[in-house]
């Protein structure tokens, strides 16, 4: 993807007046197959971005499924894995990219998760986002499932339910999910129907989230 | 005497087992499960298991409480394909271990086509070791899923009897009891069951086949769960005879199918003797230790 890369490149350039120091020392880590010295790198991104770590900015249109929300952080490291994987067999990428995301602390992996749709061909990474929603961290759990079109996009029905019943579980609000409406079906209605059952002969409160995908659909 | 048949006791304090021990609690049940985020190798598994049964069961003994543990790939980490059949290699012979009472924690959680495999795997590990089980239920879509928890067990050919199906509520006690299983509720603070919802339920289904626990891990959860719904039961008119049906004799009696300890022996206070180390560490830090044994 040269397009993005040179976009997200010049992004950094623009808005971090230290990145051509950062580059030099990526070069480095970047010069063989990654390595513990890549990792570490990728781990210490927002230390090295300072004050800046946490910016967000209007990403260039040529990423598209860039958010509002992602930071300074989340590009940086968005730009070393556009590095790296390169230089990972492509067979091997998907379970590559895997191993960072479980080594990865949580703001590591938060910003895998977030840049997960703006890798060339983000289906293969699926993976990592179902592994994503079996955390108990919820910034790592929204990461995935909110304002995220990976997560609609690519998540097969099973994981896909799952995840929002989840959502539910962890008062994570459902107008965040991209694109839910299109995701909602029979079976999904179901779940949320059982649950809805279940929190009556429990005598306890039916989440709204709940209460609409049961009656989804419903005339 | 109380028995806690599912309690997490690497995630919680020496205060917790003093008061619990304050609380009548003398047994207690800890099934394997996952640390609140993933491991990435094997081997922690193997070290994880070595913990139960050595450093755990010696904090327990030092505050008179008898230590069991169950053994198992829980169903969250069985999805990681990767480590799933290294842990099943360690647990053909962590099963054989002294002190362990089942294979346990196992069962679906998202009811993955991986979770179904080594769920169904760790049953017959179960038949060929001739333990019972301990079945985790899923907490999405709970129906469905101990629904299917029951069909997969009927289709294994484990008896009913050996199967304690856990974390019930109104919706799906009825059919684990029918199912000839036993039924396992958690005592949670806000979520899964509470207090006077399982007075309730003693109340309509008895103490027959029923059991209740704390599940308390490392998150928001209370260690004092089953002797404070003990309470509760009997201040509601439950007599005391059920009561210590469901809090003590049920689970001695499930996980007494193991062969692996001795019931009579059960009943006799564990002396505790505060000066006894484990491999030269000591719970105690400078106090006085407790001793009944002359």
């Amino acid at each position: 993807m040269p397009g993005p890369e040179l976009a997200l490149r010049k992004l950094l350039e623009e808005r971090w007046p230290e990145s051509e120091r950062f580059f030099e020392r990526a070069a480095r880590d970047l010069a063989g197959p990654p390595a513990l010295g890549f990792r570490a790198l990728f781990a210490s991104v927002p230390r090295r971005l300072g004050k800046a770590a946490g910016l967000t900015l209007e990403s260039p249109p040529e990423l598209l499924a860039a958010r509002p929300h992602c930071t300074l952080t989340d590009y940086v490291r968005l730009w070393l894995l556009t590095q790296a994987l390169p230089q990972v067999p492509p067979a091997e990428q998907p379970g590559w990219l895997l191993q960072l995301y479980e080594a990865g602390e949580m703001g590591e992996q938060v910003s895998i998760l977030r840049v997960l749709p703006l890798l060339p061909e983000p289906a293969r990474f699926l993976e990592t986002g179902v592994q994503a929603c079996r955390t108990n961290a919820r910034d790592v759990f929204e990461a995935i499932v909110c304002e995220n079109s990976f997560f609609a996009e690519h998540f097969p029905p099973l994981n896909f339910n799952q995840a929002i019943m989840k959502a539910i579980f962890m008062d994570v609000p459902l107008r965040r999910v991209e694109r839910l409406a299109a995701r909602i079906t029979p079976e999904l209605s179901r779940m949320a129907q059982s649950y809805e059952s279940e929190r009556r002969a429990a005598g306890r409160p039916v989440p709204p989230d709940a209460e609409f995908l049961a009656h989804h659909g419903a005339t | 005497m109380l028995f806690d048949p599912h309690i997490h006791m690497t995630s919680r304090t020496t205060d917790d087992y003093q008061a619990m021990a304050d609380a009548g609690i003398r047994a207690i049940v800890e099934p394997a499960f996952w640390l609140g985020q993933p491991r990435t190798h094997v081997g922690s598994f193997e070290d994880y298991f070595l913990a139960l049964l050595g450093w755990e069961r010696f904090r327990a003994a030092q505050f008179g409480i008898r230590h069991l543990c169950t053994m198992g790939l829980n169903p969250k980490e069985s999805n990681n394909a990767r480590i799933a059949d290294g842990v099943m290699e360690l647990l053909r012979l962590y099963v054989e271990k002294d002190g362990v009472v089942a294979v346990g924690e196992i069962g679906y959680d998202d009811v993955t086509p991986a979770e179904e495999k080594y769920f169904a795997a760790q049953i017959e590990l179960a038949k060929d070791a001739g333990l019972p089980v301990l079945i985790h239920t899923p907490h999405r879509d709970k129906k469905r899923g101990t629904d299917r928890t029951l069909a997969l067990v009927k289709e294994s050919g484990i008896a009913p009897e050996l199967t304690l199906v856990d974390h019930n509520n109104e919706e799906t006690i009825a059919s684990v009891l029918d199912a000839g299983c036993w039924a396992g509720h958690s005592i949670y603070p806000n979520t899964k069951m509470d207090e006077p919802r399982m007075v309730a339920l003693v109340q309509k289904y008895g103490g027959e086949r029923i059991l209740i626990n704390s599940a308390a891990d490392w998150g928001v959860s209370d260690p004092l769960k089953v002797p404070k719904t003990a309470q509760a039961m009997k201040s509601a008119g439950v007599s005391v005879e059920v009561v210590d049906t469901i809090c003590w004799k049920n689970p001695v009696n499930f996980f007494a199918q193991s062969g692996r300890f001795d019931v009579a022996e059960f009943g006799v206070d564990l002396p505790v003797d505060q000066r006894q180390l484990f491999q030269g560490n000591s719970v105690l830090r400078g106090q006085a230790p407790r001793t009944d044994v002359k």
